[in-house]
């Protein structure tokens, strides 16, 4: 041991007295810093996003100089006929090896503490919780050192087995190979995932890690078996090294390293085995998924029309220990659900089997194919007004996915403590066949226009973490084995969990989901809502329909959608969050705007209808805005965010309504535009979907003028 | 004692390096002469386990050098030419090495003090490598050789880059060190095994053409050797003919000694052989015999 030690003791004394390389880490530190602070204002403030953009390019090139350490620590002496000397010392092989490799990997990692330090300096200083923050700083070193670990023996494996200086060239190719070109054109185009643990940068370009929700959580059987493999390789390729220089020179252990070298090989397939079946598992559930998808998705309006309502859905779900779910939905169906039909179809998810399915009490008769359930309805239950149907289920849900063929992502998952289960997941059977669903994966609003909205009832046992649902939070049971339970009518219901945290501020009752990195930009958009609903509260008469919870995290990597959604469901709101798509002054208005109305209609489905009479409903919505401007002198102008067009008007009398608000705004009549903005409010400004189209309230400038005319008095 | 018998080596590119070699070396100085490409480096690489022999036995006081790992416990090596760690002190890479070869602690340190005394750069113990001239490379370079007690001191031209007094110097600090052990040195340069050495070999072409004693090297040339006064004019002549061993000019003629079979001419005397003319004529034998 003291050979390696004073080997380890030289090779420090060798590395570390380059005064480069001591100012390197520090600098790269001051890099991933000048990265994190200076975040533009109006862009995400999601430290967890931006640190991974920089580890997915700059760590790529951190890792070069790994390369390039281990193939010097070589050649600067082992390969050298000036030191060969050191050959005819009484020392193995191994010692030097894994004294230059020890060496350079705690250099490396001074990087990694670097970033360390910083990333979890910055998140505490944005008031990110400590546990949080020490979870994500633990994750991104640990990612950090998987990918030091084996990119240095693979640079001191090069070095050994090409004595030459083509090694240098060799080590380049393998850096970009290793790196961008392995995962731009091999895992990703080509769709080989079982490849990323030979990604030397641990942070792909396009992954679920960037979630800081579920990402490297929800990965972490993937990443531990990873990390496995990538340890017994990089202790493999160590190996090789020892093995190809006991070959150098006269040596009797050298055939017990070239058998330890056999073992390696062996210890290492054994240890990507399981990696490699994870992948085998992932691509056959998405391929049985793809191949069970209607071949012909419902166009729009016969998809609606096979779906049915249903009044109320009363769901128990209980999680087992080993991820399977135990579920009773007891669905309430009005008569006009069956149509007169024998057959009634649902979709449930396919990886939920049915145990028994009771029609009014009665054990009735179903089949299931693929994602179709499909219930054999008696003579008497259709002729009733209306019936029960309770189905008993269970199974696991982890829907794994290849989007185009150019990156991966989990649609649905219930697995410990992480659960994304969207309505889209059929993990409650939703009424009409998977046809009429179409590829619910790729729109995550196509369950907005679902042809009701039931009464929900939704109760949780088993679930180790907090649930959270769009759902209204109905109590908790203060048992041993509490039972959560949520209410509300809504299009659908979204149980989440992982890490998040709900951020709350005094001034208003509603409260963002979100992940901890986001704490200082929801607490902004808090006040911000709170602010203007306040405004509103004070002077409109009926009460704010108003927004309990808002969900905001990336949806990319849980959905097959570009991730950026908005979905107002219930009294929720989602917002799918990326870089540019954050709670910015835009989204206030999309929230401000729902909370005010009850929908989510900007109006960009309305633009350009035809034949119908001209409504100015949107000038009139947007005139609360530029009230709110005005005397809130709210430099933002978020009003201008909302748009002022007027459907139905050919163009003829369009913004006339609004320009009448500029004036009166500018003449300071305020109050009596809030007198007659309240008449409007009272007989509703909404927008209500229905199977065709959206309905909306047909105000016609004399409807406005009349309005403005009875609002002269207070 | 040192054995070697029948060592041979064969590299694929160039062919045979070395042909059947046999030497028996005992405690002392033994010098390794031969001209470059003589295949004296190759033999010292086997010597220092560095490389495997195509062929033969060597056997270091009966450990043999199929036992790679306990050979390298016994000795110490000095290459032709060789880098070592600038960024250390001298004091610094003698222990590194002594630690290399198993030593510890006091002890150690002990011996790394007074090998640097012993080579004259005690007060240079703490400075960095990097800041010695070559010569003190040189002699930091046999201090490490000589580490750890081997029993087997392997020289590859150790004297090369040392100025004439720093090799005279070696020569009296090499005699006084190698009491106990095996010294193999190889040179070109015959004066230094006739300074230092009590037996010596002769390489040529990767075989030993001669081994011995010094006076038995000497005596090859024996019978061969003549003194002779010439013109100054005859002098060119003579190179063509004889190998010219040594000249010196006095008053327009010059007493020149030369290698030949027979008298070279009038007033040709026999004269005693010297090493390096035993050395000659080993090494030309062919040629004149």
């Amino acid at each position: 041991m003291i050979k390696w030690r004073m080997q380890f003791r030289l090779e420090s004394r060798l590395l570390f007295g380059f005064p480069l390389l001591w100012a390197l880490p520090p600098l790269y530190g001051l890099w991933f810093a000048s990265a994190l602070t200076g975040l533009p204002g109006d862009e995400s403030q999601d430290l967890y996003v931006y640190a991974y953009g920089f580890h997915t390019v700059q760590h790529t090139l951190s890792l070069g100089l790994a390369m390039l350490l281990g193939i010097v620590l070589v050649r600067r002496d082992t390969h050298r006929p000036g030191f060969e000397w050191t050959a005819s010392l009484p020392v193995s092989a191994a010692i030097p090896v894994t004294a230059k490799y020890a060496t350079a990997w705690i250099y490396m990692n001074t990087f990694t503490a670097a970033m360390a330090a910083v990333y979890a300096a910055l998140a505490l200083q944005r008031g990110m919780p400590w546990s949080a923050a020490a979870e994500e700083t633990a994750f991104f070193a640990a990612q950090y050192a998987s990918s030091y670990t084996v990119t240095l023996a693979l640079g001191m494996a090069l070095a050994v087995g090409i004595p030459s200086r083509i090694s240098y060239l060799i080590g380049f190719c393998a850096w970009m190979f290793g790196t961008f070109f392995l995962d731009q054109f091999v895992i990703t185009a080509s769709g080989y995932y079982v490849l990323k643990t030979f990604h030397l940068n641990q942070f792909m370009l396009d992954s679920p890690l960037d979630n800081p929700v579920w990402g490297p959580f929800l990965a972490e059987r993937e990443l531990r078996l990873s990390r496995r493999f990538v340890i017994s390789f990089a202790a493999l390729l160590l190996i090789l090294c020892v093995w190809l220089l006991s070959r150098k020179r006269p040596s009797a252990s050298a055939g017990r390293w070239a058998a330890a070298a056999a073992a390696g090989v062996l210890v290492s397939a054994a240890l990507f085995a399981p990696y490699a079946m994870l992948w085998q598992e992932r691509m056959a559930g998405a391929e049985r998924r793809e191949a069970g998808q209607p071949a012909q998705p419902l166009p729009q309006g016969a998809a609606s029309a096979a779906r049915f309502a249903v009044a109320e859905y009363d769901i128990e779900l209980s999680r087992e220990a080993d991820d399977r779910l135990l579920a009773r939905a007891t669905m309430k169906l009005p008569a006009e659900a069956a149509g007169g039909q024998a057959k009634l179809h649902f979709t449930l998810n396919r990886g939920l089997s049915v145990r028994s399915l009771q029609v009014d009490g009665e054990e009735a008769l179903w089949t299931r194919e693929g994602e179709r359930l499909t219930v054999l309805l008696s003579g008497t239950v259709r002729r009733q007004e209306g019936f029960m149907l309770t189905v008993a289920y269970e199974g696991r849900i982890f829907d794994w996915a290849q989007v185009e063929r150019t990156r991966e992502t989990a649609t649905a998952f219930a697995a410990g403590k992480f659960v994304y289960l969207p309505p889209a997941a059929a993990w409650y059977p939703l009424p009409g066949p998977p046809e009429a669903y179409g590829d619910r994966y790729a729109a995550a609003g196509a369950l907005e226009t679902a042809a009701s909205e039931p009464w929900f009832t939704v109760r949780l046992s088993g679930f180790p973490g907090k649930m959270y649902s769009t759902l209204e939070p109905a109590g908790e049971t203060a048992a041993s084995a509490p039972i959560r339970s949520f209410h509300g009518q809504a299009a659908g219901a979204y149980l989440v969990a992982g890490r998040l945290i709900e951020v709350r501020v005094p001034e208003t009752d509603a409260a963002i989901v979100t992940a901890p990195s986001n704490q200082g930009e929801a607490e902004r958009f808090l006040r911000a809502y709170a602010e203007a609903t306040r405004y509103f509260d004070e002077w409109i008469e009926p009460p704010l329909p108003g927004i309990r919870r808002i969900f905001y995290f990336p949806l990319r990597d849980v959905s097959e959608t570009a991730g950026h959604e908005q979905l107002l469901i219930g009294r929720s709101y989602i917002i799918g969050e990326s870089r540019h798509h954050n709670l910015d002054a835009f989204q206030l208005a999309e929230v401000v705007s729902a909370s005010l109305f009850g929908d989510r209609k900007m109006g960009r489905s309305l633009e350009n209808r035809q034949g119908e009479p001209p409504s100015y409903v949107f000038e009139i919505r947007n005139a609360f805005f530029r009230l709110y401007e005005a005397e809130q002198g709210d430099a933002r102008e978020r009003g201008a965010l909302v748009p002022r067009f007027t459907p139905g008007s050919g163009g003829s009398g369009e913004d006339s309504i609004a320009a009448f608000v500029e004036r009166q705004i500018a003449e300071g009549r305020h109050e009596r535009l809030k007198r007659a903005l309240n008449a409007f409010y009272r007989e509703g400004l909404g927008v209500r979907d229905s199977l065709e189209r959206e309905i909306y309230p047909i105000i016609s400038a004399q409807d406005w003028y009349r309005v403005w005319e009875e609002a002269k008095e207070g | 004692m040192l054995s070697i018998r029948d060592v041979s080596l064969y590299y694929k590119s160039t062919g045979w390096a070395l042909g059947s070699v046999n030497l028996s070396v005992g405690s002392g100085i033994f010098g390794l002469l031969g001209p470059s490409g003589a295949g004296k480096t190759t033999l010292m690489r086997i010597l220092a386990a560095l490389l495997r022999p195509t062929a033969g036995e060597l056997e270091l006081d009966g450990v043999s050098f199929r036992r790679p790992e306990a050979v390298r416990r016994r000795i110490g090596y000095l290459p032709q030419a060789y880098q070592l760690y600038g960024q250390l002190t001298a004091a610094e890479l003698l222990e590194h090495i002594g630690a290399m070869k198993g030593l510890r602690g006091r002890p150690l340190k002990e011996e790394a003090r007074r090998l640097l005394e012993e080579v004259r750069l005690a007060e240079r113990a703490d400075n960095k490598v990097q800041s010695f001239s070559s010569g003190m490379k040189r002699r930091l370079g046999l201090a490490q050789a000589m580490l750890g007690d081997p029993r087997l001191v392997v020289l590859d031209e150790p004297t090369a880059g040392l100025d004439p007094e720093e090799r005279v110097r070696f020569s009296h600090w090499l005699a006084r060190s190698s009491a106990g052990r095996i010294v193999v040195m190889s040179t070109q340069i015959v004066a230094d095994i006739e300074s230092c050495c009590q037996s010596a070999a002769v390489i040529k072409n990767g075989r030993i053409a001669m081994a011995g004693s010094l006076r038995q090297v000497a005596e090859a040339a024996k019978g061969r050797v003549w003194e002779w006064e010439v013109a100054e004019r005859q002098l060119a002549s003579l190179d063509s003919r004889h190998i010219v061993s040594s000249e010196r000019t006095e008053r327009g003629t010059v007493l020149c000694r030369l290698l030949s079979e027979s008298c070279p001419g009038e007033g040709a005397r026999l004269a005693e052989p010297s090493l390096e003319e035993g050395y000659l004529a080993v090494m030309c034998g062919e040629r004149h015999d």
